[in-house]
């Protein structure tokens, strides 16, 4: 617990976590800021022969390359507007983009008591929240491609 | 006969590989230019599942088809690379010979992690070209898939020396020419 300067002691701070919203195929999810990158402008993908689930492009950023996580075939939907974004996700084999839709993300700050458990097995979460009527689950990015 | 030869205008003393880079399927790969051993038109090589030259037997290696690539349409810039490497040989068509590169070994990345699958064994790595990047073939998975499925018919040369492409060494990155 942190001390005040007069020796008093603080409140606790409320535990809260800062979320960036997004789409993928109209389809809102949440992630982790700390686990975000960044977002910039999707730049055409190149695709590459592979194996590996949801792993078959890279795209390229100056000097570097990137591999390229498929989450709208995960969600089995298709991206949606002309002038998408690319999340930047940071995972523990390096880091990773990953095309979203048009919509512009938002930041959004969580109090922890407001994250309920997520149902849905499609990918790794870490729980969800209620935003009006939709419930909005919260990505793990670090956790993508990890099955 | 290699492809290989003196590293272009530099000056460092950073070890270097070259690569000759190709078309197959709308993607950029990029072979080891110590392992090809010469490039073919169509016209030359004819349509015979297996090249020899100069005594060499090269069996037809469907690489589009073990990469999942679409193939390619034969056309006049189509052209048969024949490779060699640790006493295997193989031949692929490719739909355009793009160029050669000379880079520090540095200059090869590394696969990225997140791709887990056996395409970890057919890259050596990737290289930055033009605006995009090739993949680096690994040469010995390549030849692994000579004559594979295929029969056994063969181009024997006769009469005219072959008509080899060669890569002139001192372009980084040049056209393919022929001579």
């Amino acid at each position: 617990m942190l001390r005040s300067a007069n020796g008093s002691y603080q409140k606790p701070a409320s535990r809260s976590c800062n979320l960036l919203v997004f789409s993928v195929g109209g389809r809102r999810l949440a992630a982790k800021t700390d686990e975000v990158a960044g977002i910039s402008v999707w730049k055409e993908s190149i695709p590459v022969p592979s194996r590996t689930p949801f792993i078959s492009a890279v795209i390229r950023q100056d000097q570097t390359i990137l591999p390229v996580f498929d989450l709208a075939e995960l969600l089995r939907v298709s991206v949606r507007g002309d002038c998408l974004l690319c999340l930047t996700a940071k995972h523990p084999r390096g880091t990773m983009a990953i095309c979203i839709d048009e919509e512009m993300p938002v930041l959004h700050t969580l109090d922890l008591a407001a994250i309920q458990t997520y149902r849905g097995e499609e990918f790794p979460s870490i729980g969800s929240f209620s935003s009006g009527l939709d419930e909005i689950p919260i990505l793990s990015l670090s956790k993508l491609g990890s099955a | 006969m290699s492809l290989s030869g003196q590293r272009a205008g530099s000056t460092s003393l950073a070890p270097t590989s070259r690569f000759l880079v190709g078309t197959m399927g709308g993607r950029s790969l990029a072979f080891e230019a110590d392992s090809v051993q010469g490039l073919l038109t169509l016209e030359v090589a004819g349509e015979a599942e297996v090249v020899t030259v100069q005594g060499v037997a090269y069996e037809t290696v469907d690489l589009a088809d073990r990469l999942a690539l679409s193939s390619d349409e034969d056309g006049p810039d189509t052209r048969i690379v024949l490779l060699s490497q640790g006493g295997l040989q193989g031949c692929i068509r490719v739909a355009q010979m793009r160029g050669l590169m000379e880079l520090e070994q540095s200059q090869v990345l590394p696969l990225p992690r997140q791709f887990q699958g056996e395409e970890q064994t057919w890259y050596r790595g990737m290289i930055l070209f033009e605006e995009g990047v090739a993949l680096v073939l690994n040469t010995a998975w390549v030849l692994q898939g000579a004559g594979a499925g295929h029969g056994t018919a063969s181009l024997e040369w006769q009469g005219e020396t072959p008509r080899f492409l060669t890569v002139r060494p001192e372009l980084a990155i040049g056209k393919v020419e022929e001579c």
